[in-house]
């Protein structure tokens, strides 16, 4: 009768601390979320951008965003991405010349369909077979 | 029962909406908006339309969001700390009739999941700008179809954080409209980080948070509302200087920010090959600072299709009487 009881008890105060534990992290996302918002639209009066450069909503290379140079340029950063999201891909993508590789970069920035560039990198590796 | 059938129809209404993004009625924008010319800044009101222009998909003849095996579009919901609900649904829009006809497009939503399984929805926008839209609902417990008037630009659709003046019905005439000024996107578009990149019932792998706009030339719209008494005073839209897609808006009641709306977008072909305006929306995020309610809308781009060859018969009552259950 007690492990019944035992049993069903333990479950209730984990539910509740895994249940408290996600909702901080939901609200905390919520946060930094709001303060990158918030420092984007600021910058429209200001003219400056101050977020905290470990805000998970700055964006990083392998994420797709563009840190470096302006969106025609960054291709290093892309060829992270692109090998953090498909290395097999990556394979063949580095072995591309750069005017292919730009390309691709301008078409991931335009459509986000990762998977069109996927099939792009081997058209093109076929192409200069 | 009748009281019933309208709820539940107003309850569909709303969800459909969302879906329904053509088929809205306007004065000032249509198909043939020319895109701006080249190294001229346009002005607010130009940007408002042109904005207009792309989230009402004049870009196409066609658009499909179809069913493609068990992927669909998908609308998910979360109030506060509660689980999410979600509602699957397939729509088809057609911009393809004559300019002489008296009908301006036409829209078809089928319903797949939840209470809603089965109902289909036939919206019919006019020619004729005095006239309203005509929305006719398939009812499969009865097997009839009604028709319901046009929703007001507040409600909420189907639950979420998104109104149907956001999603579908507001005009670049409601509000007046100021160019702020110019500057990148700094940041990434928002999104459920509990069920971020995770795998969900119908869109198959739900997006992860969309960082490839950062650094990308936007725009600061500032509309004001013209409605008396509304909901917001102000919103801030950030858009896109080439493609005119609007990726944030920030609504602001009393100075203070209470909405965040932010829209995914994508090229549905390459830059080269057409209007850099024909664009889809990949998702949308909204985020209500006044209830902590978040809404999710995804389209997967493998359900997309556009400019096919289906014949205008298809968007008729017929059709929605075939609906299976």
């Amino acid at each position: 009768m007690k492990q019944t009881v035992g049993i069903p008890l333990i479950g209730l105060v984990t539910s509740l601390v895994m249940g408290i534990w996600q909702t901080d992290s939901a609200r905390a996302a919520d946060r930094e979320y709001l303060r990158a918002v918030e420092a984007d639209a600021a910058e429209f009066t200001s003219n400056v951008f101050e977020l905290s450069p470990d805000s998970p909503w700055i964006g990083s290379e392998s994420q797709g965003a563009i840190l470096s140079g302006d969106q025609s340029g960054g291709l290093e950063g892309f060829s992270t991405f692109i090998e953090s999201k498909s290395p097999g891909s990556y394979i063949f993508y580095k072995k591309l010349p750069d005017e292919y590789k730009m390309r691709l970069h301008h078409d991931y920035l335009s459509t986000g369909d990762l998977d069109r560039i996927k099939d792009d990198i081997f058209r093109y590796t076929k192409e200069l077979k | 029962m009748g009281v019933s059938i309208s709820n539940a129809a107003a309850r569909l209404v709303s969800f459909l909406s969302f879906f329904l993004f053509s088929v809205n009625g306007q004065a000032s924008v249509d198909h043939n908006l020319a895109y701006p010319p080249g190294g001229v800044i346009p002005d607010a009101g130009e940007i408002a339309r042109q904005v207009y222009f792309a989230n009402h998909f004049y870009a196409f003849n066609n658009f499909s969001i179809k069913r493609r095996g068990r992927t669909m579009s998908v609308l998910i919901n979360r109030v506060g700390e509660g689980s999410e609900k979600a509602t699957a649904l397939e729509r088809h829009l057609n911009n393809n009739y004559e300019s002489d006809d008296k009908i301006k497009a036409r829209d078809i939503a089928i319903f797949h999941s939840g209470k809603m399984r089965g109902t289909g929805m036939l919206v019919t926008e006019y020619a004729d700008e005095n006239k309203r839209q005509d929305y006719m609902v398939w009812l499969p417990g009865i097997r009839k179809i009604r028709r319901f008037s046009q929703p007001s630009h507040e409600d909420a659709w189907g639950g979420s954080v998104f109104t149907f003046g956001d999603v579908t019905l507001r005009k670049p005439e409601d509000e007046t409209h100021e160019l702020i000024g110019r500057k990148k996107l700094r940041t990434c578009l928002g999104m459920m980080t509990n069920i971020e990149g995770k795998h969900f019932r119908y869109a198959g792998k739900l997006p992860e948070r969309s960082c490839r706009h950062v650094n990308k030339e936007v725009y600061g719209l500032k509309s004001t509302t013209r409605f008396k008494r509304w909901w917001y005073d102000y919103r801030i839209s950030y858009v896109d200087t080439t493609s005119f897609a609007d990726y944030r808006t920030l609504y602001y009641k009393n100075g203070k920010l209470i909405k965040i709306i932010d829209r995914d977008w994508g090229l549905l072909n390459r830059d080269e090959e057409g209007d850099p305006r024909a664009l889809f929306w990949k998702y949308w995020y909204g985020l209500d600072l006044r209830t902590g309610q978040e809404s999710l809308a995804v389209i997967p781009k493998k359900v997309v299709e556009y400019n096919t060859d289906r014949k205008n018969s298809y968007w008729t009552e017929k059709t929605l009487r075939k609906i299976k259950r």
